[in-house]
């Protein structure tokens, strides 16, 4: 029986060996053939169309245009959150308060603003709020006025009314409020008209009706209120903004050129660059630059601006206000156009620049009280500079090599492991005059070369005729043929180098490009890839 | 009428209505033993041409190298039959029950089947298996591929009637079914090209076709996407040592109420590469979009319900002659179904008993999903009514080899009381 039993389940391991079905782990190998992705390059794609113009003959203009330093207004019209703690005492002679009799207002002053940088009269606030406590020892129910005339809401003035019971003895009644200032002129002259940075509040105490007479006797504490500004930002501020000086010390375009280009020669005709002044406060403003660089980190060489406007004052005339909500300031403009007639500007650009850096200082109403009490900005539309460059795009550039170093980013998503060999290949339809010789290399964990994965890597210049213009493109194919090493290679790359050589041909000639002019790649694959389920 | 009765219930009888392949063998044992309640099951898996070591290599997680996929590939015809089932059945009979009358006997089951099958073209299994690479220039097609699974649960109740005769004996049996349609699953494609250039330049690809599933919120066992009816016949008549069956199963339908997903698809792609729009601003997402986009212009989903479908029916007819006493059976037969990839099965078996207690019988046999097969059924009566059985129709394909197109596997445990 025994050996029966044995028997069975011999058989029946066979069975379940049979049903123990488990598809992980299945792998076969295709070979895969076909197109995997297509783009095409032109200058448009380079460089926003705002910053293109297209001549007739559709060649390609540069007018690029950016606004690359802001002046920070929001300091000077800064207001800091800030309380204001008020006693109120009895100070007249005693009396009994009969119900429905009010005592005089009492007026409570608040500040907003810092004097030093400016001194308001009138601002519109864009966000913020009053928070208002009042505590209360009277032992009589009071209906309390709080009116702030000079903060109007699109011409209404601010008024609260609001009943604060009566506190039993020894005992403190606090009410507490707070008003959204959002969209609140508010007048900070005071009442006469010869302040500035304050706003009155006017507290008016009232005995209920249904209430007692109220005994008050001289010197008695009725009570307190405070009032405190928290987060409040004007978005419009008018008054005299204080004379002053401050150094604008920044790089006012920052490209980081030399990271990637680290050699050749680059030449580029008729180019002239703008710096705008955009003066947009209601007060004058000079501006004197001492100093404006062209900086290659790379090769640490700057070459500084020479021009007559260096060390020399610009005026900038006051905006004007036009009081319209969508378009509510005329700026004052002035552009500084640098031209290789009247500059150095070739050598700044030669220099291939990481960065452009000015080193300046401005004065604010350097005039002083010459305008008045009648300074204004908009804090939504800061001072600002404009850089622009306009040229044709014309050039030429000669062993200009392109270097980037990356942490390999290969294809974690694809699982290029899978791919077991075979080759990609890249056509490349060429309607630039320039030579390209771009390759792909990968480093290992100690920066030494490991693999290369282009055989054949050289994207050939189109030809032009003998106005130097293209008519057709020229194709050329780029070849990465791999195997399992190339792949573990690439795989266990730390990093990887991307290096292309640039060269205009003919060379060291300048070349206009058009907008004809395009580079279209299409990568096909041809691959034995392993499928695994 | 003792020996006429024992002649009845002492001849290995094909399983009243059910898998009339799979026989009770220990019958003859138990003579005054009516009841008998049984678990079994029986799985099958056929092709024309894919043979058990291709099946056994893929579906154990293995590596599937050139020579294996062309050892497939090169037998391949223009279309190519597949197909499974696998039945899994409890059932209680009472064959001389005293309150439906004289010689009438019932029987209650439930059964569980999956069923499977469909038909490919060659270049189905060319294109997944060795890729588009070996047909660039060539345009091929996939087109008259087509497949389903089906799973459903089966409540039946039967009655057996016997009418006996001085020299032999009748049996005729019947029963109904209410029919549980649990899974559907469907796949066609109805039309289909596909070029890839030579130059790898471009991939074009035609195609009309469909996939069926049902709602995946009903998806679990049991879970109800339609009902149905299932009607079984069976006449069985013996006279001396002739024993001739005729089985007709699962003749119903199940209509398939609940919606589920159609994804159909009727179309073309000439497909050049996916487009970066502009190298400088691209994160890489146009891969996710190209798929996005095939899914949202290519694929078109439908909720609705497929409606009905007729169960594969079997209809069963075998002979068997016995020697020596019953120690030795020759049967023969064939099983066909309602089904379009299921070629009739013709098989002869011999059945011995070496011992009153162990029964062996071998089969060889052509046709099913498969071609030429083998069987081998192994039974063992533990006594106090305990048998147990166990059969293959595909001994040749129990060692995965090149030649064997089919794997089956199944067994039966009953107690006779």
């Amino acid at each position: 029986m025994k050996k029966t039993f044995s028997h069975l389940f011999f058989l029946f391991a066979i069975i379940c060996i049979q049903c123990s079905c488990s598809l992980d782990g299945t792998s076969w190998d295709i070979d895969g053939k076909g197109p995997v992705l297509q783009t095409q390059f032109d200058l448009s794609q380079a460089i926003p169309d705002p910053h293109l113009q297209y001549a007739a003959d559709s060649a390609i203009m540069l007018n690029f245009y950016d606004t690359v330093y802001t002046v920070d207004v929001d300091s000077i019209a800064y207001i800091p959150d800030s309380s204001y703690l008020f006693n109120i005492t009895w100070t007249l002679p005693n009396i009994n308060l009969q119900p429905g009799v009010s005592l005089p207002a009492f007026p409570i002053k608040i500040r907003f603003g810092i004097h030093e940088r400016i001194k308001l009269n009138a601002a519109r606030i864009k966000s913020g709020r009053l928070k208002i406590k009042i505590k209360s020892v009277i032992p009589r129910k009071i209906n309390i006025q709080y009116n702030i005339p000079n903060a109007t809401y699109y011409g209404i003035p601010f008024s609260l009314s609001e009943t604060i019971p009566a506190a039993s003895a020894g005992d403190t009644i606090v009410y507490s409020t707070h008003l959204n200032l959002k969209d609140y002129y508010v007048d900070l002259r005071g009442p006469n008209l010869n302040e500035y940075n304050v706003l009155y509040i006017y507290l008016t105490p009232t005995l209920n009706e249904n209430e007692p007479a109220l005994p008050l006797s001289t010197g008695q504490f009725l009570f307190s209120t405070e009032n405190t500004l928290e987060k409040v930002n004007p978005f419009y501020a008018q008054g005299f903004v204080v004379p002053a000086t401050d150094s604008i010390n920044s790089n006012i375009i920052d490209l980081g050129t030399s990271r990637y280009i680290r050699s050749g020669i680059l030449d580029i005709d008729s180019i002239r660059m703008g710096i705008t002044l955009v003066n947009t406060m209601g007060v004058d403003m000079r501006l004197k630059i001492d100093k404006f660089r062209s900086i290659n980190d790379a090769t640490g060489q700057q070459i500084e601006l020479t021009h007559p406007i260096i060390n020399s004052f610009i005026n900038l005339q006051t905006a004007q206000n036009t009081y319209n909500t969508t378009n509510p300031v005329l700026p004052y403009n002035y552009t500084l156009w640098l031209t290789p007639q009247n500059s150095n500007l070739d050598q700044l650009i030669e220099n291939i620049p990481d960065r452009f850096r000015i080193n300046s200082i401005a004065q604010i109403n350097p005039m002083g009280d010459a305008t008045a009490d009648n300074n204004f900005f908009y804090t939504t539309v800061p001072p600002r500079f404009i850089f622009h460059i306009q040229a044709p795009v014309k050039f030429s550039v000669y062993q200009v090599q392109f270097i980037d170093t990356l942490d390999n980013p290969l294809f974690e998503e694809i699982e290029i492991e899978k791919f077991l060999s075979g080759e990609f290949r890249i056509i490349a339809e060429n309607k630039f005059p320039l030579a390209l010789a771009a390759n792909i290399y990968t480093l290992d964990d100690a920066g030494l070369l490991t693999d290369t994965l282009f055989t054949q890597s050289l994207i050939s210049p189109a030809p032009v005729n003998a106005a130097n213009r293209v008519t057709f493109p020229l194709i050329s194919n780029l070849l990465a043929p791999f195997n399992e090493a190339k792949i573990k290679n690439i795989t266990s790359a730390r990093r990887i180098v991307i290096k292309a050589r640039f060269n205009s041909v003919p060379n060291l000639q300048l070349l206009q490009m058009y907008s004809d002019y395009y580079l279209k790649l299409k990568i096909l694959a041809d691959v034995k890839y392993r499928i695994t389920l | 009428m003792t020996e006429i009765k024992h002649l009845i219930w002492t001849l290995p009888l094909c399983l009243l209505l059910s898998n009339g392949r799979f026989s009770n063998y220990f019958l003859h044992k138990y003579p005054e033993k009516r009841r008998n309640v049984s678990l079994s099951s029986q799985a099958e898996i056929g092709s024309e041409n894919i043979h058990t070591l291709f099946l056994n290599k893929f579906f154990t997680g293995n590596y599937l190298d050139e020579s294996l996929k062309n050892s497939v590939s090169n037998r391949l015809s223009d279309y190519n039959r597949f197909g499974a089932d696998w039945t899994s059945e409890l059932r209680y009979e009472n064959m001389n029950d005293s309150l439906l009358g004289k010689n009438w006997g019932y029987l209650a089951a439930f059964k569980n089947r999956i069923y499977a099958e469909g038909q490919f073209n060659r270049y189905a299994f060319d294109l997944p298996f060795y890729g588009n690479a070996p047909f660039a220039g060539n345009e091929i097609s996939t087109s008259g591929t087509t497949g389903f699974m089906m799973m459903y649960q089966q409540f039946q109740l039967g009655f057996v009637k016997t009418w006996q005769r001085p020299k032999s004996q009748h049996v005729f049996a019947f029963g109904l079914s209410y029919i549980n349609g649990n899974q559907l699953y469907e796949a066609r494609i109805d039309s289909n090209r596909i070029l890839t250039s030579n130059d790898a330049e471009s991939v074009f690809v035609q195609l009309d076709g469909y996939i069926y599933r049902n709602d995946p919120a009903y998806n679990t066992f049991f879970a109800n996407n339609g009902s149905g009816l299932g009607l079984d016949l069976q006449y069985q008549f013996s006279q001396n040592n002739h024993i001739l069956s005729v089985q007709a199963l699962d003749i119903g339908f199940i209509s398939w109420e609940r919606p589920g997903e159609y994804y159909r698809i009727d179309s073309s792609l000439h497909y050049n590469g996916i487009i970066i729009d502009n190298l400088f601003t691209t994160d890489g997402s146009e891969f996710t979009q190209f798929i996005d986009s095939l899914n949202q212009n290519y694929v078109k989903k439908e909720i609705t319900n497929p409606g009905f479908r007729m169960l594969p029916a079997i209809l069963h007819i075998s002979y068997a002659y016995q020697f020596l006493d019953g120690r030795i059976l020759l049967q023969t037969g064939v099983d066909a179904r309602y089904s379009a990839h299921y070629f009739p099965s013709m098989y002869v078996r011999g059945i011995f008993y070496p011992h009153q207690r162990i029964m062996i019988a071998g089969s060889i046999g052509y046709g099913g999903f498969g071609t030429l097969n083998t069987g081998l059924d192994l039974g063992i009566d533990f006594g106090k009514g305990y048998t147990l059985s166990i059969h293959t129709r595909n001994l040749e394909g129990l060692v995965p080899n090149t030649f064997a197109t089919g794997l089956s596997a199944g067994f039966k445990l009953s107690r006779y009381f």
